[in-house]
């Protein structure tokens, strides 16, 4: 029932900052065999969304960190390739374009633009998930967006 | 084209064919197979408590019974005269005052010690004491 409520916000979101569809199928199973099993340490007194996209924030930084420390900091490259090599993508230059932008932000940062942008959530519940204030997040958001720009004017 | 809002929002992402519909019966099955994994742990760990563990306390006492630990005067036993001698000889530094500082001497040790200075029976009493310094 939960699995089905959640299964797409959860895999988009990962989907979105992993790239690869096999990667995010992987991570939308652990987090919700991990929502599974601490479904009772979850208190009201949070959103249950805001609850299990904080899991799922915290499973794919987990992923990139690991993935970082695989390749030596190839991180970002990779994820790059990966936009032209995996399965299941398919977008116009322009779409892709701002897809490498994305890459070239922090992966927090890259975190929040997503959720902002392509999500649509308010600052206040980015902020629950991110344990952020929404001052910052507000800051991060607009540097991520001139960054993007700037990359945009450039390629 | 540099401006976000030009770019249209939209996702460049996709999944497999029916992908959202068999995710969830794989999650399921997955959870499934974690609580026989951890329900097969659990009744080793109940096993190992109601058996093992009563076994292996018999087992240590029995050992402590059949091995009872050595008395300092048994392991004293075992070393050679010799050896002794060997070691007081290169424990030149070592002297009365460190000795005394060091042993705690009970009466009867003090008493023992003095009758074998002065050769007394272990019944010897004052006159007998008094008997050997006239004699000296």
């Amino acid at each position: 029932m939960l699995v089905r409520a959640y299964q797409q916000k959860v895999y988009w979101h990962v989907r979105k900052m992993v790239i690869d569809h096999d990667d995010a199928d992987d991570l939308t199973q652990e987090v919700f065999i991990k929502i599974h099993k601490h479904i009772e340490t979850f208190r009201n007194d949070s959103q249950l969304f805001t609850w299990i996209y904080r899991i799922a924030t915290n499973e794919c930084l987990n992923f990139l960190q690991r993935k970082k420390r695989r390749f030596l900091l190839r991180g970002e490259s990779d994820l790059a390739e990966k936009l032209y090599t995996s399965s299941y993508i398919s977008g116009d230059e322009v779409q892709l374009a701002l897809q490498k932008a994305l890459l070239k932000l922090p992966d927090k940062q890259r975190l929040v633009f997503n959720m902002r942008y392509f999500d649509d959530l308010s600052y206040e519940d980015i902020a629950e998930i991110t344990d952020t204030s929404v001052g910052a997040l507000k800051a991060s958001y607009h540097h991520a967006v001139r960054k993007i720009e700037e990359f945009l004017k450039d390629h | 084209m540099s401006k976000l809002e030009d770019i249209p929002k939209e996702s460049i992402f996709r999944v497999p064919e029916n992908y959202f519909v068999e995710l969830p019966s794989r999650i399921q099955s997955r959870i499934s197979v974690r609580k026989k994994t951890s329900s097969s742990e659990k009744h080793l760990w109940s096993y190992a408590l109601r058996y093992a563990l009563p076994l292996a306390v018999i087992a240590a006492i029995l050992v402590y019974n059949y091995y009872p630990e050595p008395d300092a005067e048994s392991i004293l036993a075992t070393v050679e005269t010799a050896d002794i001698v060997q070691y007081l000889q290169q424990e030149s530094a070592l002297t009365t005052e460190d000795v005394l500082d060091n042993i705690d001497f009970k009466t009867e040790d003090v008493e023992a010690i003095e009758n074998e200075v002065y050769d007394l029976g272990t019944d010897a009493n004052d006159q007998d004491l008094e008997l050997e310094f006239n004699t000296l």
